[in-house]
């Protein structure tokens, strides 16, 4: 035994085959325990099939009371020795895949291998990306599928027909005995094209479209031979010499010299993301044809996505670029540019599957909608590099915006509260509804009598009964409030804002008031309703601030986005 | 005694005098038999207007229908129904008695700040920044309208009396009103001398024809002493409204604030009465006193000791404070009693 294992061995205790502990997962799965640690609180589990756990590729799950033991030093740490483990009890173990919980959430995902002296590989970005997608989940979408703007993918298994858009310049063009087509692109007139057909050879037509194989050829009206299409179709869109089988999602125009057509590549139900690609087709202006069909120069692909959250963790973000890059080997295994975009909406994005100058959404709607945009090139057999001068993370961009305006609104709010920290009651209230100051029922009345007109007043009232059009106040003095229709309809305490007059004679005798500074009449324009005695829910700063700036999460003393561990 | 109760006593002690003089020059003119001509030789038949006039042979003078169109405020509307002066002596050509007695003066005080008002704004913030204890005496026109008064129509009553030979004089006012309360003063002085008391003449001419009654009433007490000091009030709303104008102030609803807020006036007072006295446990029950007339107003005297004197040149600092050193000087008992008013 080498001093080696002799720490191992002390770290941890080896499991015999015979006294095996088993843990039944919820999934169903048999786990085994394999090694563990109480002082580090580690437990390493292999999952086993009809009793055995040692193949060739384990799987293991490993429960950690303390989520750092995913970081790399540690993790690391853990699975040399889990090697050691290993060697003793697994020799055909080549690989592992490797499920860390934490809290019996699922904390880290990555893989080791036999070849790599079990180092895991960096896999905790994982981590964000459950709990991006955690928080994608709890925002309220359909269960069946996850909806983007002008697109909706249909529920189940439902096939997905192509949109074809008006600005698209195509034709459908039938052979003679009308059992096969292709849909042709052009920017001839319908009426033109009504008498054009197609010849088929090497191709079935199936549901009445070229798939596949094929060599159309194409005959205009005067039954001159127009073009001959020798190569793939789908969908019975010419391709050239490019197999691709993909579903056509939208079919559109940038200009009259360059056509778009988008298809679904793959839908991420786990992070809510739909990986869309674009096919373009160039109209050569010398001969007024359309090129065929393609994709890969540059490869175009889209994450569509209304979960704007995950291009916020660059972690997420490589991991996304690299799922890209996996779909540029499979579409395009040649390509050496590609063009990658976040959006909300699967086409119309200028610069994008747009021309810069030419069609789609414009300006900030445009803008509104892109979320992430980089250009990646690589050289032949090498891996894709980000070509960062034309990278735009709009999300963090507008996160950073957000953010810069939700600290500007924490420094008003804080001065809002330092403020009314040294306010009155009467200030307090002010700061409630908005206004300069609450007045006094007797100084304003006064002030009216004197200068003989209506005084615009926001007064603290307690309202003793309304009816349809007037209300009357019990506090502070017995006065007549009109114009009330729409603007009172309860009693209590309000802070009421209109011109405040003094009775008239007659006023006075009608309503028996004798005493001049009391006998008032408010012609009302607006009244807030208070929840507590005497409006006494101004005395909760913190409520009163957040209320006013609609924030009901604000709290005072500290700036946001300030981490845990800054000073 | 509250600030705007000084400032009544001031306004009546110059009511007083003013209207004393105007009688000791209508008696002076006696010879002619005449008032209305006596008022046109003085300048101030266009300031007065009445309705009849009688002389008794008792020397006692009545006015009747009386309305004084002051020069500062030519427009007020006032009227007096009876205007009586009697007991007129002269000593060396020197008016040294005369009393008065004014029955139901009445104007609207709503009416004087309308005269002397500024611009709308300036009214409006005035009132709406009034200060509750300050602006009693910087603004005691809003303080008594805000306490509810806007008509009066008081009982007056005046009496002066003056030696040539001693320069001892003595000031006696009252007034009474349904919303002002009733209230007297009773002031001895000595040390005032002939050309001191002619400048009250010249006051009250100025009062009502150009000239500053102000100016002229400046130095009318330098080098006098006060000999004797009492004065009263008696409750009749004034008080009460102030108060209850507080109250809305401080959104007090007859609750504990308000005792809480009552507590806190003993100390207050006390603390302003030891800058001017160290006596600090009389000053307590001065302030005692005082805080119990202002929870429950009813009658209130202030009376000085017999035989203390101050001079009103030790005296210094704003209004309240020389009033209330005065008080503290002439050792004066503060009491309360019940009132039938």
């Amino acid at each position: 035994m080498n001093s080696f294992f002799k720490t191992a061995a002390l770290f941890f205790f080896l499991t015999p085959a015979a006294g095996a502990q088993t843990l039944d997962i919820p999934t169903g799965h048999e786990m085994k325990r394999i090694a563990y640690s109480a002082k580090a609180g580690v437990e390493v589990f292999a999952e086993a099939e009809n009793g055995k756990w040692c193949d060739d590729i384990l799987s293991l799950k490993i429960f950690a009371q303390d989520e750092a033991a995913f970081e790399e030093p540690a993790l690391n740490a853990l699975m040399a020795k889990v090697a050691v483990v290993l060697k003793g009890e697994c020799a055909a173990a080549q690989q592992a895949v490797i499920d860390g919980y934490s809290s019996n959430t699922l904390v880290y995902q990555g893989s080791a291998s036999a070849a790599d002296k079990w180092k895991p590989e960096k896999g905790t970005l994982k981590v964000k990306i459950r709990q991006l997608q955690a928080a994608a989940v709890a925002a309220a979408r359909p269960k069946d599928g996850f909806p983007v703007r002008e697109w909706t993918p249909p529920a189940g298994k439902q096939k997905i027909m192509a949109h074809i858009d008006q600005s698209a310049l195509e034709h459908r063009v039938y052979s003679k005995d009308k059992r096969c087509s292709i849909l042709y692109t052009t920017d001839k007139p319908a009426a033109k094209m009504k008498n054009w057909f197609i010849s088929v050879g090497g191709n079935s037509c199936s549901e009445n479209l070229v798939y596949g194989r094929a060599e159309v050829s194409v005959f205009n009206d005067r039954d001159n031979l127009e073009t001959t299409l020798d190569g793939y179709f789908t969908e019975g869109r010419f391709t050239g010499r490019k197999n691709l089988n993909v579903v056509l999602l939208n079919r559109y125009g940038a200009s009259k010299d360059e056509q778009v057509a988008s298809y679904l590549i793959d839908s991420d139900p786990e992070l809510k993301i739909h990986y869309v690609g674009y096919l373009k087709s160039r109209r050569n202006r010398k001969t007024g044809l359309y090129s065929p069909w393609a994709g890969c120069a540059p490869f175009t692909i889209a994450a569509v996505t209304e979960n704007e959250e995950l291009f916020l963790e660059q972690a997420v973000t490589d991991n996304i670029l690299r799922t890209a890059e996996s779909f540029a080997d499979i579409f395009c295994s040649g390509a050496t540019r590609m063009r990658f975009f976040a959006t909300t909406a699967p086409q119309g994005i200028a610069g994008m599957d747009m021309p810069e100058n030419a069609g789609g959404d414009e300006g900030a709607d445009a803008e509104s909608k892109l979320i992430y945009a980089a250009v990646l090139e690589r050289k032949p057999a090498k891996k894709w590099t980000i070509a960062s001068d034309k990278t735009q993370n709009l999300a963090r961009l507008r996160e950073n915006i957000r953010r810069n305006e939700d600290l500007r609104e924490h420094q008003l709010m804080m001065a809002d509260y330092n403020e009314l920290t040294k306010a009155d009651y009467l200030g307090r209230l002010a700061y409630m509804i908005g206004v300069d100051r609450i007045d006094n029922l007797p100084a304003m009345l006064t002030a009216a009598s004197i200068i003989q007109k209506p005084v615009r007043v926001n007064l603290l009232v307690n309202i003793a009964s309304s009816g349809l059009d007037k209300a009357w106040v019990e506090w502070p003095s017995e006065f007549l409030i009109t114009q009330a229709s729409g603007l009172l309809n309860r009693q209590g305490w309000h802070i009421v804002s209109g011109n405040l007059r003094a009775m008239t004679a007659e006023e006075r005798k009608k309503y028996k008031k004798d005493d001049p500074f009391t006998a008032g009449v408010l012609e009302l324009s607006a009244a807030a309703a208070c929840e507590q005695e005497a409006c006494g829910e101004v005395a909760d700063l913190v409520g009163l601030i957040r209320r006013r700036h609609e924030k009901p999460n604000w709290r005072p003393y500290h700036a946001p986005y300030r981490q845990e561990d800054e000073p | 005694m509250t600030k705007s109760m000084w400032v009544a006593v001031v306004i009546l002690f110059l009511l007083f005098t003013a209207c004393g003089v105007f009688m000791v020059l209508l008696q002076k003119d006696e010879e002619l038999k005449n008032v209305h001509a006596f008022l046109t030789r003085n300048g101030i038949n266009a300031a007065v207007s009445y309705r009849d006039i009688s002389l008794t042979v008792a020397d006692v003078a009545v006015l009747k229908g009386v309305s004084v169109r002051p020069r500062a405020l030519p427009s007020l509307q006032n009227h007096t129904k009876r205007f009586t002066v009697r007991d007129y002596r002269e000593s060396g050509g020197v008016p040294s008695k005369i009393a008065f007695d004014a029955e139901k003066v009445s104007l609207r005080l709503t009416d004087v700040a309308r005269l002397l008002k500024g611009d709308d704004e300036s009214v409006i913030d005035a009132l709406a920044f009034f200060n509750p204890a300050e602006d009693v005496l910087n603004r005691p026109l809003y303080a008594l309208m805000l306490a509810g008064c806007d008509r009066i129509s008081a009982n007056v009553t005046g009496e002066y009396a003056y030696s040539p030979a001693n320069g001892n004089m003595r000031l006696k006012a009252g007034i009474s009103d349904k919303c002002l309360g009733a209230w007297t003063v009773d002031v001895s002085l000595s040390g005032v001398s002939n050309a001191q008391q002619g400048q009250l003449v010249l006051a009250f001419k100025h009062f009502l024809r150009k000239g500053d009654p102000v100016k002229d009433l400046k130095n009318f007490l330098d080098g006098a002493t006060v000999t004797a000091f009492s004065a009263s009030y008696t409750e009749s709303g004034l008080v009460r409204g102030y108060k209850r104008y507080i109250d809305t102030l401080y959104l007090r609803r007859g609750d504990a604030a308000g005792a809480a807020e009552a507590a806190a006036v003993v100390p207050a007072i006390t603390g302003y009465l030891s800058m001017a006295n160290a006596h600090r446990q009389r000053n307590t029950e001065i302030a005692k006193t005082l805080a119990a007339f202002l929870n429950a107003p009813d009658r209130i005297t202030f009376q000085s000791k017999a035989g203390k004197k101050v001079p009103l040149r030790v005296l210094g600092g704003t209004f309240l404070r020389r009033m209330t050193d005065l008080l503290l000087r002439l050792d004066a008992s503060v009491v309360l009693e019940k009132s039938t008013f």
